[in-house]
């Protein structure tokens, strides 16, 4: 019997250190009272912005009952850091079909760094309950084809809608 | 036995009492999900509807039947009345009260935030308070667990203490520390925010506290259902148990194990690192162990019974085994569903696995499988073991128990199998209404549509249940039968001192918790910046809140 | 069976249980935060030490927060703090009232509106109406006269008025969050305003308007609809829809509004509407 947990437990460890495969782990916490008033969450930041390494970083807020933007655009095969965070309660944050897949707790910022392999359409439901309207948090993440990702200036932010 | 009889039946009919009910709600809670019509169809009924059965499910069914079956145990296995009968009394009155309380509150739309109550959203007081006297009244049942093992001990000093009692209180044991995580979240979070005092609430904190609490629990409600395998069944299949002191093993470390290990339902949270969530998840694969070891002595245990009634060859013996009992039956689709369950708990506990499912419906069913499938099935065959060794009316009728055991089995696998897949394929948990038109949500229409069905056919189990149990209550007094807990192979004539108490092993839990949850408890209090978020009240009456 | 204690038989379980957890303890802490701590994905291999710091969450991507960004655009300058709360219900309505002469011109005797350009008042949260004044006075809603009148009021004349509106009675309901059963409050309804206020349109990310406008949800800030001018209530959803009008924390109105199509917004002003006089 331990040798049979042992061994699910070499290949828990192999991968963590093999592939980096780990749940989320960043710690930082935030007003949530301010987000909008100051800060990485103003509402001029929220979107998808291009880091000088050619990675993205796609900041979001989960609020009652909406993600803010609802619509993300961001690269196929490139380092994607997903940031977000709430001003109220807790909501979480999943996109189907991948292992992108976290709490967003008042207070906190969490972050999941992933990459996608292919282009389409990602849905991303709230899948904590938040209050009365938590079955309508539903939101999309767009990936396109990274030669069809504008070159962004580095205080730049897209959504999916053009301009 | 008899006033220890009417105080352990009085816990089982409140617990049974409100079980169907719930079971009621929960098919619907199936039908309204699903891309079927369903009466009453309105989210905000839906979340009221959650709360409810998940309040009854995981709250009050659980704790009044193990109060009701330590009661039982410990007069029948110690073989005296039990001692503090009044204070079990004041027990069972400050846990219904707190029930009804709670239940009110929630039935008046003013405690929508599911059993889990995660802060800052915050419910009435009037529905922490009903759950905090629940939690309260069964620290009373603990303490005379405790008490009454103590006095036996005193008075037959240096003999082993009967199995089921040394389960029993360590059940007793596990509780209490696991109810001092949802205690304090209650006492010094939400509390404080629902009478106004802070308008604060630290999210995080009260978070982990509440997972001190969240794994443990099921092994508070598991243990019952372990001690039947242990204790009654070898018994009731006409054998003995293969080891007893493998069993007590297996109870010791349920208590050591269950504890620090509630980080595994914080994988996704941001507010702690990784490193605690490998140290918690590494733990978690200890508390696996006591399983293991339970399916092969249970087996074992089995295999002498068997063979003992005269099966012979490899798997001969299985088919030698008395079916037609309900304590047996019951252990055989229990193991079934203890493996399933198991191995999907396995996956939920691998670290960077979890994000694969976490918060999806693979964990919802899950857990119904694992509490709702495996130890519920249990708690049934033991009301039909103690119902007629309580009332004096023997079972009416075995078939139909067997009949309602048999349903209860095949509409959790219906119920559960396609919710698991449908887990995996995203779908999202507690939501009220799903657009069947969305592409990832349409594939699993016909899965849902599937567990519907599986739910209609546990609403029958369940009814069945109440009849079978209403039926003997109401019948023939016949002749009274002793409970017989089963002999171990090996009778223990002497045991170390420490397989027939606690003192170690509350001293190695309490070491344990302080190592796994002393700093990501003490983070909230000492080294994070200031990061509360306003409480956010579920209802509000006029402009000053409730 | 009664057993002499000297026949005690010795006990090895505790030298065993400790020694296993403090071997378990140490495994899981030199694997979880030196071991595993040092590897993350599209990060460098850091060194044990600061493997330890980051796993114990001591070491967040502050980098992040502190990048450089677009030029900064806030909705309004009100935030739910304690401070704002206090205020807005420290409002004394009785010198609200006297204020509220100079508003029944547009907002009704009663604080129940005739026209379409100005919304009914009565019974309105307290903080919805704080909040929007501050917005009028700081400029950030724009409707001409609304700038000017609020200019001329203070902080606290604002909660005062907000506190007298808020206890007028016979306009707009006041929001508990209370539910009770009802049926019909799914996607399965076939009245499209009925579905949009009850039950929303995940597909397009849209939650109920009920869960925070009412009935039977709230929201702090959200104000009551039901029996609001549905003119009214038409213009404002379809402002928030084309950035005419962007005070909303958090854009949570603009994110849900441009989502809406212009006869949806009119069908669901019309239902909340509904029982005012238009």
């Amino acid at each position: 019997m331990l040798a049979m947990l042992a061994v699910m437990m070499a290949v828990i460890v192999f991968t963590s250190v093999a592939h980096a495969l780990h749940p989320p782990g960043n710690v930082e916490t935030i007003n949530p009272l301010t987000l909008h008033l100051e800060g990485e969450f103003m509402e001029s930041n929220l979107g998808t912005a291009l880091e000088p390494d050619g990675s993205v970083t796609v900041r979001l807020i989960a609020q009652q009952y909406s993600f803010v933007p609802n619509c993300l655009l961001v690269p196929a095969k490139t380092p994607v850091r997903f940031r977000l965070t709430s001003p109220d309660v807790i909501h979480g944050f999943l996109l189907v079909d991948t292992n992108v897949n976290t709490m967003i707790m008042p207070g906190f910022i969490s972050e999941v760094r992933t990459s996608f392999a292919r282009p389409g359409d990602y849905f991303l439901p709230c899948h904590e309950f938040c209050g009365l309207g938590h079955h309508g948090m539903w939101a999309r993440v767009v990936v396109v084809p990274k030669e069809q990702f504008a070159k962004l200036s580095r205080t730049q932010r897209v959504g999916c809608e053009p301009g | 036995m008899n006033r220890v009889s009417r105080l352990a039946l009085c816990h089982y009919w409140v617990a049974f009492g409100l079980f169907l009910p719930a079971v009621v709600l929960g098919a619907w809670q199936m039908l309204m999900r699903s891309p079927l019509p369903a009466p009453l169809d309105d989210p905000n009924t839906y979340y009221i509807s959650m709360s409810l059965h998940g309040t009854v499910m995981a709250y009050v069914l659980t704790t009044f039947f193990v109060m009701g079956f330590g009661y039982a145990v410990t007069a029948t296995s110690l073989g005296r009345p039990v001692r503090g009968m009044m204070a079990a009394w004041v027990g069972f009155a400050l846990c219904l009260f707190g029930t009804l309380l709670a239940a009110a509150a929630i039935l008046a739309g003013r405690a929508t935030v599911l059993y889990t109550f995660y802060p800052p959203l915050l419910a009435s007081r009037w529905y922490y308070g009903g759950v905090l006297l629940l939690v309260g009244g069964s620290m009373i049942w603990v303490v005379l667990m405790i008490l009454n093992m103590l006095a036996w001990k005193r008075d037959n000093p240096g003999a082993p203490v009967p199995l089921a009692m040394f389960a029993i209180t360590a059940t007793a044991y596990l509780w209490a520390w696991s109810a001092s995580g949802v205690a304090a979240e209650l006492m010094g979070v939400i509390l404080p925010a629902a009478f106004g005092a802070t308008a604060q609430i630290d999210a995080g904190l009260a978070r982990t506290l509440f997972s001190v609490t969240l794994h443990s629990i099921v092994y508070f409600w598991l243990m019952p259902a372990y001690i039947a395998f242990y204790t009654l069944l070898p018994a009731a299949a006409g054998g003995r148990l293969y080891s007893d002191k493998m069993a007590r093993l297996t109870f010791i470390m349920f208590l050591v194990f269950s504890l620090p290990v509630g980080m595994h339902h914080l994988f996704a949270d941001p507010e702690h690192g990784d490193g605690f969530k490998f140290l918690q998840g590494f733990f978690t694969f200890f508390v696996v162990l006591p399983t293991l070891m339970t399916v092969f002595s249970i087996c074992a245990s089995l295999e002498i019974a068997g063979r003992a009634r005269g099966g012979r060859g490899l798997l001969g013996w299985i088919g030698a085994l008395p079916w037609n009992e309900p304590m047996v039956l019951a252990t055989g689709l229990s193991l079934v569903m203890l493996g399933l369950g198991g191995l999907g708990g396995i996956i939920n506990m691998s670290y960077a696995m979890n994000s694969m499912i976490h918060n999806t419906s693979w964990v919802t069913a899950h857990f119904h499988l694992i509490f709702g499938g495996a130890v519920v099935i249990m708690y049934f065959a033991i009301a039909y073991e103690m119902w007629p060794r309580m009332t004096g009316k023997p079972l009416r009728s075995k078939a139909m128990a067997r009949w309602q055991l048999w349903l209860w089995f095949l509409g959790m696998l219906i119920t559960t199998i396609p919710w698991h897949i449908a887990g995996l394929m995203g779908q999202p948990r507690r939501v009220a209404i799903f657009d069947y038109d969305i592409p990832v949500v349409a594939r699993t229409a016909a899965l849902v549509d599937v567990s519907v069905l599986g739910g209609v056919v546990l609403l029958i189990s369940a009814i069945l249940l109440i009849l079978v149990l209403l039926r003997s209550h109401l019948g023939e007094k016949t002749v009274e039968r002793p409970l017989r807990y089963a002999l171990a192979v090996v009778a223990p004539t002497r045991l170390a001192t420490s397989l027939n108490g606690f003192a170690l092993w509350n001293a190695i839990v309490l070491v344990l918790m302080l190592v796994a949850y002393g700093y990501p408890i003490g983070q909230f209090l000492f080294v994070l910046k200031p990061h509360s978020a306003p409480a956010y009240n579920v209802t509000r009456d006029g402009a000053d809140s409730d | 069976m009664r057993v002499k204690k000297s026949d005690n038989i010795s006990d090895r379980w505790p030298p065993i249980a400790w020694m296993s957890m403090v071997t378990l303890v140490a495994v899981a802490f030199v694997l979880g935060f030196l071991v595993l701590g040092r590897y993350r994905l599209y990060a460098p291999t850091v060194n044990v030490w600061v493997a330890m710091c980051r796993s114990l969450g001591l070491t967040p991507d502050l980098g992040a927060a502190n990048e450089p960004q677009p030029t900064p655009q806030t909705p309004t300058s009100i935030s739910w703090t304690t401070g704002t709360l206090a205020q807005i219900s420290s409002g004394d309505k009785i010198h609200g009232a006297f204020i509220a002469l100079n508003c029944t011109a547009c907002h009704g005797e009663a604080g129940i509106s005739s026209s379409d350009l100005a919304p009914t008042l009565a019974g309105i949260d307290a903080a919805a109406t704080f909040k929007e004044l501050a917005d009028y006075r700081s400029g950030k809603r724009l409707w001409g006269v609304m700038n000017g009148i609020s200019a001329a009021l203070s902080a606290q004349d604002s909660a005062d008025v907000a506190a007298y509106y808020a206890s007028l009675p016979g306009g707009l309901p006041v929001l508990t969050g209370r539910s009770t059963p009802a049926s019909g409050r799914t996607l399965r309804e076939t009245d499209s305003a009925a579905r949009l206020v009850f039950a929303g349109d995940p597909a397009r990310g849209i939650a109920p308007c009920a869960s925070c406008h009412g009935p039977e949800g709230y929201k702090l800030g959200a104000p009551a609809l039901t029996s609001q001018r549905a003119r009214y209530i038409e213009r404002q959803t379809a402002a928030f829809a084309q950035g005419l009008r962007g005070n909303d924390i958090n854009m949570q109105m603009r994110t849900i509004a441009k989502e809406l199509a212009p006869d949806e917004m009119r069908a669901i002003a019309v239902l909340y509407g509904g029982g005012a006089p238009q």
